[in-house]
């Protein structure tokens, strides 16, 4: 059965990107378009095995909605890793701190954002 | 295609011109396209219309917008996938534009804080200055990219060089993954 992985991310090409790169690899990939509507699928979709996420985002950006999901003791497992243009290590630290298991900066490389996905997905 | 960008001196655009230049070579590298610096001619492209991604941003001492501007060619020669948005594309690019100099600027010692973009099209657009503008005009094959990065100092504001004793500030570079 294939794994199951949410991206969330405000713009539809870096979806799709992601969504090619993971696909050739038999990822199942679930798109979300901001903070928000990443919260609402990681509720209604059970069985995801990796989330990658954006930080800025309208409505609600990505750490935030790492924080909100991780709040929720039954997500504890859920490995997220923020996709992101900031390399700034505050951020970094703050997502390693709110649980998050990785930060890509943008633009990903797809052999690379596969290895890492591969990897958390494995653990 | 484009009026009344006159590109301005490195010491009265604090060294935020070559930051923006530099960046943009780098990212449309990034994304297997080569633009070079230059004067564009009738000859570069054919195209009428002009679709550009403007993002602000804020900080305590400057603050202002990027315009990536671009012809078709640059942007569909870029964009990574099958079916494309224009709109969502150029948004993006100028996101990743600005998030490269963001970086730079903060091993400066310089935090700004983006906004989200915008996308717009027009065929004479032009930047209506507001104190300091820097405008990168580059050629592609079969097409232009123009960029403008229209900002505004406070007094006494100066862009030092990166601090490169200390790695604790250097941000991850483009492309970096870490796992933790």
């Amino acid at each position: 059965m294939s794994k199951k992985v949410l991206i969330v991310d405000d713009s539809a090409t870096v979806r799709q990107h992601v969504r090619s790169t993971l696909a050739v690899a038999g990822f199942d990939v679930v798109e979300a378009s901001d903070g928000s509507e990443g919260v609402d699928t990681i509720e209604r979709v059970n069985d995801l095995a990796a989330v990658i996420c954006d930080v800025n985002m309208p409505r609600m950006n990505g750490l935030d909605m790492l924080e909100a999901v991780k709040k929720d003791p039954k997500h504890a497992g859920l490995p997220v890793v923020m996709l992101t243009t900031d390399g700034q290590h505050e951020q970094i630290q703050r997502a390693k701190a709110a649980g998050a298991k990785g930060w890509i900066v943008k633009p990903f490389k797809p052999e690379l954002l596969l290895a890492a996905i591969r990897k958390l997905t494995s653990r | 295609m484009v009026h009344g960008a006159t590109a301005m001196t490195s010491t009265s655009t604090l060294g935020l011109d070559r930051l923006v230049a530099e960046n943009c070579l780098k990212l449309f590298a990034d994304y297997d396209l080569e633009i070079r610096s230059g004067e564009v001619e009738a000859a570069d492209t054919d195209e009428r219309f002009l679709l550009c991604g403007i993002i602000g941003f804020t900080s305590k001492f400057v603050r202002g917008a990027l315009v990536l501007a671009t012809t078709k060619q640059p942007l569909e020669r870029t964009n990574p996938t099958s079916a494309p948005s224009h709109r969502d594309w150029i948004c993006e690019l100028a996101n990743q534009l600005l998030g490269r100099v963001k970086n730079q600027m903060l091993s400066r010692g310089v935090e700004i804080f983006p906004s989200t973009p915008v996308a717009l099209r027009g065929e004479h657009l032009s930047p209506v200055l507001q104190q300091r503008l820097i405008a990168e005009l580059f050629t592609a094959e079969g097409g232009v990219v123009c960029v403008w990065l229209d900002c505004e100092f406070e007094d006494g504001f100066e862009l030092g060089e990166p601090d490169l004793r200390s790695c604790s500030i250097a941000p991850l570079s483009e492309g970096e993954v870490i796992l933790f």
